[in-house]
């Protein structure tokens, strides 16, 4: 081959090494490491050391493309096995079928009649070497440009393997592992699923080459173990990947969350503050222009009059219908709480109902308490309108306080009708109700001294 | 058309467990005849009386574990158990003491662990450390004599069977009695090396047990066959060289550091030949299930044992320690292996240890 190159280009840089046919060598990482003792990184490349490895075939059709312009159409093919009947180096096109050229280089696919009596086993089509080639399920696969070599072995010339027995750890594949690993802890791992622990002994270094499997005498296959381990550690490292992108997503999204609940809330308060400031402003505005109006009266004090120092006239007449109507509506309220409670007796059952129920209960409760305050202030009002204007109202008052009294005394009767109903049913009410009963009867008591009174002025 | 599919490799270089066992087996027979030759025809009935006991256990054993018994019995592991132990033990103990020993190194040794790959101790030494504790007499007064030294010329295969198998111990003085480094131990405490030396035990042999030499009358040609059966399998590549050669290295530096005054210690030449030195070196030491696997492990490992058999052998209260040794190694193996990991192509420094728990977790 020297003297071939010497031949052809006369000066050249070329070196033609020679070395041991031993497997792995044609491995990359191992062929750097015995022509120049350098040692490709864990998980790198040969360029990371300056290095480029090429095959022969990609070399020559780096040549064909640069020289003559031709693209990678086809590649050298390696057929060969027992059961192929002229082993050759084809040239053949790149999606060529493989039955094409098994066909071509003559396929022992008869079985004799021996060998039809007894089953032997399916015959196999590696693509590849026997080391690390694949297994085809059809030879109407296609040859890629990978495909170096087609290896049609009989059973006899690769037998499949024995049943495993026990690894007895007699180390025969530390001696044969081409990365100096340590194949049967390797096993042990990942046969345990430690793979923790197969991680740390390189288990990814492994380059899978089957020297270990090889020279195992106890025919375990050592590769498949690897492969499947390498394989769990990639789907467990995916699903950790997975999981940690999740937790990215949900902490981005429990961010935002919080960051929009937060701007709303500022917003808020940004208004509230600004409403406070404008209300602020118009108190302030307000307190000036009373001020500045307290200013003015001082100085039209002289001038006009104040109008609110004019006592208004009470207007006895309006105060009273007030009333009236405070304790109309009063009346009224204080029924509906009643009609509602009976309503509530009436079907304790309705669950649903009970809810709106006490709402409505509340709601109106809450309307008859404000009603009797009215009625208390309007009463109040009423009753110093009367004494600060007792005499003018002195020749209507007598039928007035009668007609008055009359209707006490009729509220009083049906406030105490519904004493009764309530006293019957047991309601809570009836605390309020004798409360409101005894403030009508000192009602009556007073509008009973009224009229005696007018009486004894009148006579 | 239908093809078979397997994942590679597809070749396999054809080697198989039963081999490798039957090699071992093989390379004793050099020791044995050997032996044969100077204690006369007992080892090879006490071989076969530790063989088929080690076969019946180990069937009835797989019986119990339901595993498939031919299988398991073509590994010829259970065989080369039994020569192991048959050698090993004392060739006129009784019957009953090599059945004890086989049979614990089988059921408990062995199977209680799960069987061949699985036991962390040797079982051949397990079986034989038992009944060297439980019958400390019948395993130290029982070692044949030369047979240049007894009193007929020749121990009758006859003779043997009656002495192993016999209730009482019949054994007169011509036929048996402690081993020359036993001997030498308890009479360095009063005689010097030449006054010893002159005992009938270290007699040269081919001299016809006249002369005096600085090796014990026939074990040194035992020991040597047995480094030749040893060095035919590191020859074959059934193991490497570390591991009986950093014991042999550390016996031998240990005895002539501690052991240069031979009016005192017992000298290096008996250490190395006499006894079961060659026999633990290339044969017990190197049981691969219950060594270490790494390169620098098997080292650490076969020094570990060989500085264990002085110290034993020198301070100890039993004459011979391999067993001891062994036993007291296999504890350390896994520890050993962890931490003698070799630099992985590729990688600047070896890795040690075991993985780091938070490591495992984040």
């Amino acid at each position: 081959m020297h003297d071939a190159l010497h031949q052809v280009h006369g000066e050249h840089h070329i070196t033609v090494v020679g070395i041991p046919t031993k497997y792995p060598s044609g491995g990359e990482k191992q062929l750097i490491k015995i022509l120049t003792g350098k040692e490709v990184p864990s998980s790198g490349i040969p360029a990371e050391i300056g290095i480029v490895c090429q095959n022969v075939g990609t070399c020559e059709a780096v040549y064909r493309a640069i020289a003559e312009g031709k693209p990678l159409i086809s590649r050298i093919t390696t057929i060969t096995g027992d059961l192929i009947e002229q082993p050759q180096n084809v040239e053949a096109l790149i999606g060529t079928p493989v039955k094409h050229l098994l066909d071509f280089a003559g396929f022992k696919q008869e079985k004799s009649v021996f060998q039809k009596f007894l089953g032997s086993p399916k015959p196999r089509i590696i693509m590849g070497g026997p080391m690390m080639g694949f297994t085809l399920s059809s030879d109407e696969l296609p040859i890629l440009k990978a495909s170096n070599c087609i290896l049609a072995p009989s059973p006899k010339e690769l037998p499949a393997n024995d049943i495993a027995s026990a690894c007895i750890r007699c180390g025969l594949c530390t001696v044969a592992c081409p990365a100096d690993l340590l194949p049967q802890q390797l096993y042990w791992f990942s046969k345990a699923g430690e793979l923790d622990k197969a991680e740390q002994h390189n288990l990814a270094d492994c380059i899978e080459c089957g020297a270990c499997s090889y020279v195992c005498p106890s025919q375990i296959p050592l590769v498949q173990y690897y492969r499947h381990a390498k394989g769990a550690i990639k789907e467990e490292r995916a699903a950790q990947d997975k999981s940690n992108r999740s937790k990215i997503r949900f902490e981005a999204r429990q961010h935002r969350l919080d960051r929009e609940i937060a701007e709303k809330e500022a917003k808020r308060q940004a208004r509230a503050a600004a409403a406070e400031k404008a209300q602020a402003a118009k108190k302030a505005a307000a307190a000036k222009a009373a001020e500045e109006a307290a200013k003015n009266g001082d100085t039209a004090i002289v001038g006009t009059p104040p109008t609110e120092a004019k006592p208004q006239p009470l207007d006895l007449e309006k105060l009273q219908k007030q009333l009236d109507a405070a304790q109309a509506g009063l009346k009224k309220s204080m029924d509906k709480v009643a009609e509602i409670k009976a309503a509530a007796e009436a079907s304790p059952d309705a669950e649903s109902d009970q809810d709106t129920v006490t709402e409505k209960l509340a709601v109106f409760e809450k309307a008859v308490a404000t009603r009797r305050d009215k009625v208390k202030l309007l009463a109040l009002q009423v009753a110093e309108a009367k004494k600060s204007a007792p005499v003018a109202n002195k020749e209507v008052s007598r039928t007035d306080i009668e007609k008055k009294l009359r209707a006490q005394q009729d509220r009083i009767e049906k406030t105490q009708q519904r004493f009764q109903l309530a006293q019957e049913q047991g309601l809570e009410t009836l605390p309020a109700l004798q409360k409101g009963l005894d403030k009508q009867m000192q009602k009556l008591k007073e509008l009973e001294q009224d009229l005696a009174q007018f009486d004894k002025a009148g006579s | 058309m239908a093809f078979a599919k397997i994942t590679s490799p597809h070749a396999h270089g054809g080697n198989t467990t039963s081999r490798i066992m039957l090699y071992v087996i093989l390379a004793t027979v050099p020791g044995i005849i050997a032996l044969t030759y100077f204690f006369g025809c007992a080892t090879l009935i006490n071989i076969a009386l530790a063989s088929i006991t080690a076969l019946v256990c180990e069937a009835l054993v797989l019986t119990i574990r339901k595993r498939p018994i031919s299988f398991f019995l073509k590994d010829n592991s259970a065989l080369l158990t039994a020569v192991l132990l048959g050698i090993a033990l004392p060739p006129f103990a009784p019957w009953w003491v090599t059945v004890i020993a086989v049979s614990f190194a089988m059921v408990f040794a062995k199977h209680l662990y799960g069987g061949l790959g699985n036991n962390p101790f040797n079982p051949a030494m397990v079986g034989y450390a038992l009944v060297l504790i439980s019958f400390p007499v019948q395993m130290t007064t029982t070692w044949a004599t030369p047979f240049f030294l007894s009193a007929e010329q020749t121990i009758s295969f006859a003779d043997s069977l009656s002495v192993i198998f016999s209730s009482e111990a019949a054994l007169s003085d011509g036929f048996s009695g402690p081993t020359p480094l036993d001997t030498y131990k308890h009479l360095a405490k009063n005689e010097t090396a030449i006054e010893i030396l002159q005992g009938p035990l270290f007699a040269d042999a081919t001299s016809g047990g006249s002369a005096s030499n600085w090796f014990a009358g026939g074990w040194e040609y035992v020991n040597i066959a047995f480094l030749i059966g040893g060095l035919a399998l590191l020859a074959l590549r059934i193991f490497t060289w570390h591991i009986p050669f950093s014991l042999l290295a550390a016996l031998g530096t240990c005895s002539m550091l501690f052991g240069w005054d031979a009016d005192l210690y017992v000298p290096w030449s008996l250490h190395i030949f006499t006894g079961a030195t060659m026999l633990g070196a290339f044969f017990i030491a190197t049981d691969p299930v219950t060594a270490s696997t790494t390169p620098l492990g098997k080292i650490i490992y076969g020094a570990g044992i060989g500085i264990l058999i002085f110290v034993i052998r020198t301070w100890g209260a039993y004459p011979d320690s391999v067993a001891f040794a062994v036993l007291l190694m296999n504890f350390a193996a896994p520890l050993i292996d962890t931490y003698t990991q070799p630099r992985t192509y590729g990688h600047e420094k070896a890795k040690r240890g075991l993985p780091a728990k938070d490591q495992k977790e984040g």
